[in-house]
């Protein structure tokens, strides 16, 4: 579900600036506004612990705030209020399996040489497919909507939001990088534009902790 | 930008650039501290690789116009993990099946279950 969140925001923000070559090879992206350049890069290990320890102390400081439950309790709250996120997670299994099924079909269709027809049915397919893909994808969004304010993601938010500060820097006149933001505050006074870019950057560069669950 | 990333992952460049420095990545500066774009592009590297050897074997279902199109390059590998649990299955079925075909036991009758107890050795 994740992935499709990021997809979703990349065909929002375009990526026609974005050098993924630069950061496949060098781990970093650069990013230019006005006279400007910055760059976010990948986080070491030391950087990953520090920004480890804020989600713990955030997680801490979240407990008990009026407003704020963990993922557990906040699906038994939102289910009182007939938002069924269980189901919505059966839905979107569901459609993955009828994915499967569609995919191979449409694996089995292919041929050495393919006629017209054999590509028209093919295309066809893929359409079913994508529509399947875009019922996900919605379901995604829908779920993200409700569950953003669960302890658990905002103390995720506020581990990217930590790394991003640890591994913005900003390019002086001599062509040396240092970096761009002291604390959460100077980021908060940030650049809105330079800010909204370097959270979709993040979230290509930084494992989240359902990634590494994933792995 | 997992699109790109797919695309320069089946890309000549960076697959000669694999192959020929024996499947190894020079190319990849932060090889400690890998990032996300960079694990999904290697994840995509090999797979390519793994594809384009499978392709040149001409396998069934797989060709030039599959790996060009993401869409039935997924579909194909989703048909590949089928075929490849199948056919273990089958391995490990038909194994199990030799083993017992040689002593077929009648596991019904008295027999099979009667066992002598061996007496311990005198010293």
């Amino acid at each position: 579900m994740e992935e499709k969140m990021t997809q979703l925001m990349g065909e929002l923000f375009g990526e026609e600036e974005l050098s993924i070559e630069e950061a496949i090879v060098d781990g970093i992206f650069t990013i230019s506004i006005g006279e400007n350049n910055y760059r976010i890069r990948t986080p070491n290990f030391s950087e990953k612990r520090l920004a480890e320890k804020e989600r713990k102390k955030y997680t801490v400081e979240l407990i008990g705030t009026k407003g704020y439950e963990f993922e557990d309790v906040l699906i038994k709250s939102l289910k009182k209020k007939k938002i069924d996120i269980k189901k919505m997670e059966s839905e979107f299994e569901k459609l993955q399996e009828e994915i499967h099924i569609k995919w191979l079909s449409l694996a089995k269709m292919t041929k050495r040489e393919e006629s017209q027809e054999d590509k028209k049915a093919i295309e066809d397919r893929k359409i079913e497919i994508s529509q399947l893909l875009a019922k996900q994808m919605q379901i995604s969004i829908d779920k993200y909507k409700y569950m953003q304010y669960s302890i658990e993601s905002e103390a995720e938010q506020r581990y990217i939001l930590f790394l991003i500060i640890l591994c913005t820097d900003i390019k002086k006149k001599n062509g040396n990088y240092i970096r761009l933001y002291k604390d959460l505050d100077s980021f908060d006074h940030g650049d809105e534009e330079l800010n909204n870019r370097l959270v979709y950057y993040a979230s290509h560069l930084f494992f989240k902790s359902r990634d590494l669950k994933d792995v | 930008m997992y699109k790109e990333i797919r695309k320069l992952a089946r890309d000549w460049k960076f697959q000669t650039l694999y192959i020929g420095n024996n499947k190894t990545l020079p190319f990849i500066q932060n090889k400690k501290h890998l990032n996300k774009l960079q694990f999904h592009f290697l994840y995509w590297l090999l797979r390519y690789n793994g594809l384009y050897e499978t392709l040149s074997f001409g396998e069934e279902f797989l060709t030039e116009a599959v790996l060009n199109d993401e869409m039935r390059t997924d579909a194909y590998l989703y048909y590949a993990k089928i075929k490849n649990e199948q056919e273990t299955m089958e391995r490990i079925l038909s194994d199990k099946k030799g083993k017992f075909n040689h002593k077929e036991i009648d596991m019904t009758a008295p027999e099979a279950f009667s066992f002598e107890m061996k007496k311990p050795d005198k010293k």
